[in-house]
C-alpha cells in the first residue's frame, strides 16, 4: 500500500514538472528562463504560468533557442529587443531605469534624513 | 509635504498606462521576413514594401476588436492618404479570405504569419496593432489595440506629415 502511493506520488511528481527532456542542463536553464520573462499579454503573470498563446509561442522559442546552443544573455537579449525591458523581470542596470535601481535607497535616505532632522529639533 | 510628493507619484502612477509598452523597434528597420501572401501563389518580402510611408497593419479573423478596426481601416483606404498593408496573424487561410469578404478588403496585400514569428520580430502582444512605416521601411511609430477615427486623424495622419518630409 505505501509502495502504491510512493509510486503514485512520484508518478505526479514526475508529470507536473515543466521539464522537457533532452539534458538536465538544458531543462534548468529553460525553466529558469521562461520563469524570468514576462508575458506581454496577461502582464502580472511569468511566461511559464500564462497559458495565452502568445506565451506558449515564447516558450517554445526559448526551448528552440535553447537546444540550437544559444545561451541565456543572447535570448533574453532576443526578447527585450523585440519586446523592450518589460519583458525581464529582471531589468538590466540602465539611465533609463536607474530610478528603478537607486529609487529605494534614495527614498531610504530622505526618510532616514527627515526622521533625523525631528531628533535634532526635539 | 512628504505626504503631497507621495500622493503626486501614486496618482502619477496611476495615470500612466503601463499597458502600452514602448516599443524598441521604434526608429528601426522592418525585420526581415520572406512569408507567403494571402489569395495569391507568391511570397513577400521586405523588398516589396513600398517606397512610400504605408501603415503595416496586424490583424486576425479571430481578434474581435478587428472588426471595430476594420471599418476604420476601410475609411483609410477609401481616403487613399496612405497605403495599407496587412499581417495575418496566426490565422486560418479559409477563415482569413471569408473574413475579408464579409468585412472589405482595405489591404494592397497581406503577409501570411502562421506561426507568429513576424508578430514575435515585431514584439506583438496584443492584436490588433499598427505600425507606421516610412519610405526607407524604417518604423516610425507603433499604435497597440483597435486604431480609432480619432488616431488616424489626430495621431497618423500627422505623424504622416511631419515624416513624408524626410529624406
Amino acid at each position: 500500500m505505501i509502495n502504491k502511493i510512493f509510486f503514485f506520488s512520484l508518478l505526479m511528481f514526475i508529470s507536473s514538472s515543466n521539464s522537457y527532456g533532452e539534458n538536465i542542463k538544458d531543462t534548468k536553464l529553460y525553466n529558469k528562463i521562461i520563469t524570468e520573462l514576462r508575458c506581454m499579454v496577461c502582464q502580472n503573470q511569468n511566461i511559464a504560468e500564462s497559458e495565452a498563446p502568445l506565451a506558449v509561442d515564447l516558450r517554445n522559442k526559448v526551448k528552440t533557442m535553447i537546444s540550437n546552443g544559444y545561451d541565456e544573455k543572447h535570448i533574453k537579449k532576443y526578447m527585450s529587443d523585440r519586446y523592450s525591458d518589460f519583458i525581464l523581470y529582471d531589468p538590466p542596470f540602465r539611465a533609463q531605469n536607474i530610478i528603478l535601481w537607486i529609487g529605494p535607497f534614495l527614498f531610504l535616505l530622505i526618510i532616514y534624513f527627515i526622521l533625523f532632522r525631528k531628533n535634532i529639533i526635539k | 509635504m512628504v505626504f503631497v510628493v507621495f500622493v503626486l507619484l501614486l496618482y502619477l502612477g496611476l495615470s500612466n498606462n503601463s499597458r502600452l509598452v514602448h516599443s524598441p523597434l521604434i526608429n528601426k528597420a522592418v525585420p526581415n521576413f520572406n512569408l507567403p501572401v494571402l489569395q495569391s501563389e507568391s511570397y513577400a518580402n521586405n523588398s516589396n514594401f513600398p517606397d512610400d510611408v504605408f501603415l503595416l497593419n496586424i490583424w486576425a479573423s479571430w481578434c474581435v476588436a478587428c472588426i471595430q478596426e476594420h471599418q476604420v481601416l476601410n475609411l483609410i483606404h477609401s481616403e487613399k492618404k496612405v497605403r495599407l498593408i496587412g499581417i495575418n496573424y496566426k490565422d486560418r487561410i479559409d477563415d482569413a479570405v471569408g473574413w475579408l469578404k464579409i468585412y472589405g478588403n482595405p489591404y494592397e496585400y497581406n503577409i501570411i504569419d502562421k506561426d507568429g514569428q513576424l508578430g514575435i520580430d515585431l514584439g506583438v502582444y496584443g492584436v490588433p496593432e499598427t505600425f507606421l512605416i516610412d519610405k526607407n521601411n524604417i518604423i516610425r511609430a507603433k499604435y497597440i489595440g483597435a486604431i480609432s477615427e480619432d488616431i488616424y486623424y489626430n495621431e497618423i495622419l500627422p505623424t504622416i506629415e511631419i515624416i513624408s518630409d524626410d529624406k
